[in-house]
């Protein structure tokens, strides 16, 4: 409120802070990453299938992510977000298994786990009031561990419907890239236009302030690891259909990439301050670095120092500058 | 809250074309009947072949058997009986094509990716028969995981290559593989398999089940039918250590006076293999014999027992150089066979027979040289490292640049 104040009596330059806030900043990485890249390889980088395989891999992410964005604006932290799709995935495949008619309850029956899991974690945050970190990842480990129980190796089958919605492109768009764009819509119209979405950035900005001003903080709460779920399943439902098949590692490490991108993006890890813009130019940015180093040929021994830089040098480019 | 409530309002008139949606596609989405079920395990399905009538099955068989035959001799068994698998001759002619770009063929490799020697030295091998037939490699790494493959897969495929070889790192892969064939890129699958393999070109690999069925006739034999025997596998649930097991399960079963008393996994670690042996060694003290898919793990197994002042018994694996430098001069009787990184060269002379229109089998099943305890000094290398894959296809010179010599 006094920022926007100011703002109006003392107009100023745009600063990178600014920037920061406004999710811009990752943007700008992301124009100069796809410069970089069709300076380097227009034919290559810009072909529709190269763009469909970026688009592809925000997919999966970009769901992940979204969920991420809402409990990290909480104030909290969803490390469960990978094993949770890597059990959807899994399950998805067993219980499908190359049966058309099984697709809807399966499908509904995963988002609903994903539902019960991030049930549990906002009530254990919430009521119980323990930490989201050490909430999430006990859940990691529980959920991680119930999916090796259930297979060790790959297993089950998808339906062909299934797949082709993963696999398939209309030129440069893959069809699963609606879902994202639907789960985004969803996500942003929850933030920008309900009460839940303003009362999660005054519970994550000020927790006891909000309580006291007669915010539903546990509601609040337990929403937002229930949307964490239900997205991060959504994204195993889609693994799955890249796969064809269920695997109880589909998911690993998934959790951190969309940790990052969160970050990347300019939320802050504290709560109560983030756009969804941000963290989508994070998720493209993470998608076009690790689809360049196919594209570019580059040691794959490099993948994981790319990443690291990319990551060290938007933080400090960016992330820093905010100050709260 | 009041959106909330003014939301669930704007609702109620969405409810019935909403139902009436959900069931359209109930209706739609709803064949009652399974879709084409994959056959897990087993050799995989053919090549292009299954269903089809089987061209020059005979002499495709005679090469299939050829690989056992020699596997027999050089470990000097009475009987190894090849599992049935049936090998088919492929018409290469709709994959016969000219460079797509150029003058030089682009072929994708989707590597397993550098994260231990045998994946190290399965791209070299790549890369310099590559350089020797003059085709250009697009390469793509998947750090040993299905998931990142099934990007890699997708990534190299978009580049529009003339042919992808693909070392599976699982049936995660399935769909990507089908989706790059559909494309009309010829895919050849490299050391490894998948359980449906109906849409590549070609599977070329050491196989699993010979390995497997070798080293257990090679014990069964040294024990003279009767003793008791511990089958250690590599990894839970991972192809090459599941097939091996259960193609060693089958030869024992044939044999009634051997007993299998335990089952273990030594995640192809010496470290967790020594563990293992050390148990066994109070638990067995009458053990006879020890079934390993790996030299990694019998290393762990001689020192285990050393370490308990008991004798090693006969072991067999893979020909890890630092199994046989530790051996070398005991009195450890073993055999070893191997299923050597360097088949990714075989592998890409696959793809271009392809590309040439030459026709190829479906089921290229590699040979690999096998022996035991007694021709130790023929194949250990003390002046290289302990993770040299033995005998190596790849030249000094580039064994050094490795690091491996």
């Amino acid at each position: 409120m006094s920022a926007a104040a100011a703002l109006e009596i003392r107009p100023r330059r745009f600063s990178l802070a600014d920037l920061t806030r406004t999710g811009a900043a990752v943007w700008i990485v992301v124009l100069v990453a796809v410069v970089a890249l069709t300076v380097t390889d227009a034919g290559g980088f810009w072909a529709p299938a190269n763009i469909a395989n970026v688009l592809t891999a925000t997919v999966v992410l970009g769901l992940a992510a979204l969920g991420q964005h809402l409990v990290v604006l909480s104030g909290g932290i969803d490390l469960a977000v990978g094993s949770t799709a890597t059990l959807s995935a899994l399950l998805t495949a067993i219980l499908l298994d190359g049966y058309p008619i099984r697709t809807v309850p399966v499908l509904v029956g995963m988002l609903l786990l994903g539902g019960v899991i991030g049930l549990l974690h906002g009530l254990l945050v919430a009521r119980v009031g323990l930490p989201p970190f050490i909430v999430t990842l006990a859940s990691l480990y529980l959920i991680q561990g119930a999916a090796f129980t259930i297979s060790t190796t790959p297993t089950g089958q998808v339906t062909s419907a299934l797949s082709s919605v993963a696999l398939q492109r209309i030129g440069p768009v893959p069809y699963s890239f609606a879902v994202l764009v639907v789960a985004l819509a969803a996500v942003a119209f929850a933030l920008g236009r309900t009460a839940f979405g303003r009362q999660l950035y005054a519970v994550g900005g000020d927790l006891p302030a909000a309580r006291s001003s007669g915010v539903p903080v546990e509601k609040v709460l337990v929403t937002a690891y229930v949307l964490a779920g239900v997205l991060a399943a959504l994204a195993g439902i889609l693994l799955a259909a890249r796969a064809t098949i269920g695997s109880p590692t589909a998911g690993q490490g998934l959790e951190l990439s969309a940790i990052t991108v969160v970050v990347l993006g300019g939320t802050s890890l504290l709560g109560g301050r983030g756009s969804l813009v941000g963290t989508m130019g994070g998720v493209l940015l993470l998608s076009l670095v690790s689809s360049s180093v196919t594209l570019l040929q580059l040691p794959a021994t490099l993948t994981e120092l790319i990443r690291g830089v990319v990551i060290l040098a938007a933080a400090a480019l960016f992330v820093a500058k905010v100050r709260r | 809250m009041r959106i909330h409530s003014s939301t669930s309002r704007r609702s109620r008139p969405l409810r019935l074309p909403l139902a009436i949606g959900l069931t359209a596609v109930l209706v739609t989405a709803c064949g009652t009947e399974q879709e084409g079920a994959t056959a897990g395990g087993g050799g995989g399905g053919g090549g292009g072949a299954s269903g089809e009538e089987c061209a020059n099955a005979e002499e495709a068989q005679a090469s299939y058997e050829q690989a056992w035959t020699e596997t027999a001799q050089q470990l000097g068994l009475e009987n190894l009986e090849p599992t049935e698998e049936q090998v088919c001759e492929v018409d290469t002619a709709p994959w016969a094509a000219e460079p797509k770009n150029g003058e030089t063929y682009r072929i994708a490799f989707a590597a397993q990716g550098p994260t231990n020697s045998w994946g190290l030295t399965n791209e070299e091998a790549f890369r310099q028969r590559a350089e020797e037939v003059g085709v250009e490699v697009l390469y793509a790494s998947a750090n040993g995981d299905a998931t990142a493959q099934v990007d890699n897969i997708q990534q190299l495929a978009s580049q529009d290559p003339d042919a992808l070889v693909v070392v599976p790192m699982g049936d995660g892969i399935t769909g990507q593989v089908q989706a790059a064939a559909g494309q009309g890129i010829p895919v050849v699958l490299c050391a490894g398999r998948l359980s449906d393999s109906s849409s590549v070109v070609s599977t070329v690999t050491r196989q699993y089940e010979l390995l497997g069925s070798a080293y257990a006739e090679w014990l069964v034999q040294q024990l003279g039918g009767e003793g008791q025997v511990a089958v250690l596998s590599g990894l839970a649930g991972v192809p090459t250590a599941e097939y091996q097991k259960a193609a060693a399960l089958e030869v024992f079963a044939e044999h009634p006076g051997i007993e299998v008393v335990t089952e273990q996994y030594t995640e192809w670690s010496p470290t967790v293999a020594k563990q293992v042996a050390a148990n066994l060694v109070t638990q067995y003290p009458d053990l006879d014999g020890i079934w390993s898919d790996s030299g990694y793990g019998d290393l762990g197994v001689v020192q285990a027992y050393q370490e308990a002042g008991r004798p090693v018994p006969p072991v067999t694996g893979d020909a890890i150089n630092a199994f046989l430098k530790a051996v070398q001069g005991t009195d450890v009787r073993f055999a070893l066979s191997s299923f050597p990184p360097e088949q990714s060269m075989q592998c890409l002379d696959t793809a271009m027979a392809a590309l040439a229109g030459e026709p190829v089998l479906d089921k290229v099943y590699i040979n690999s040289p096998s022996f035991t305890h007694e021709q130790i000094d023929e194949y250990v290398r003390p002046e290289c490292t302990d993770n040299l894959f033995v005998p190596s296809a790849l030249p000094d010179e580039q064994l050094r640049e490795l690091g491996l010599c």
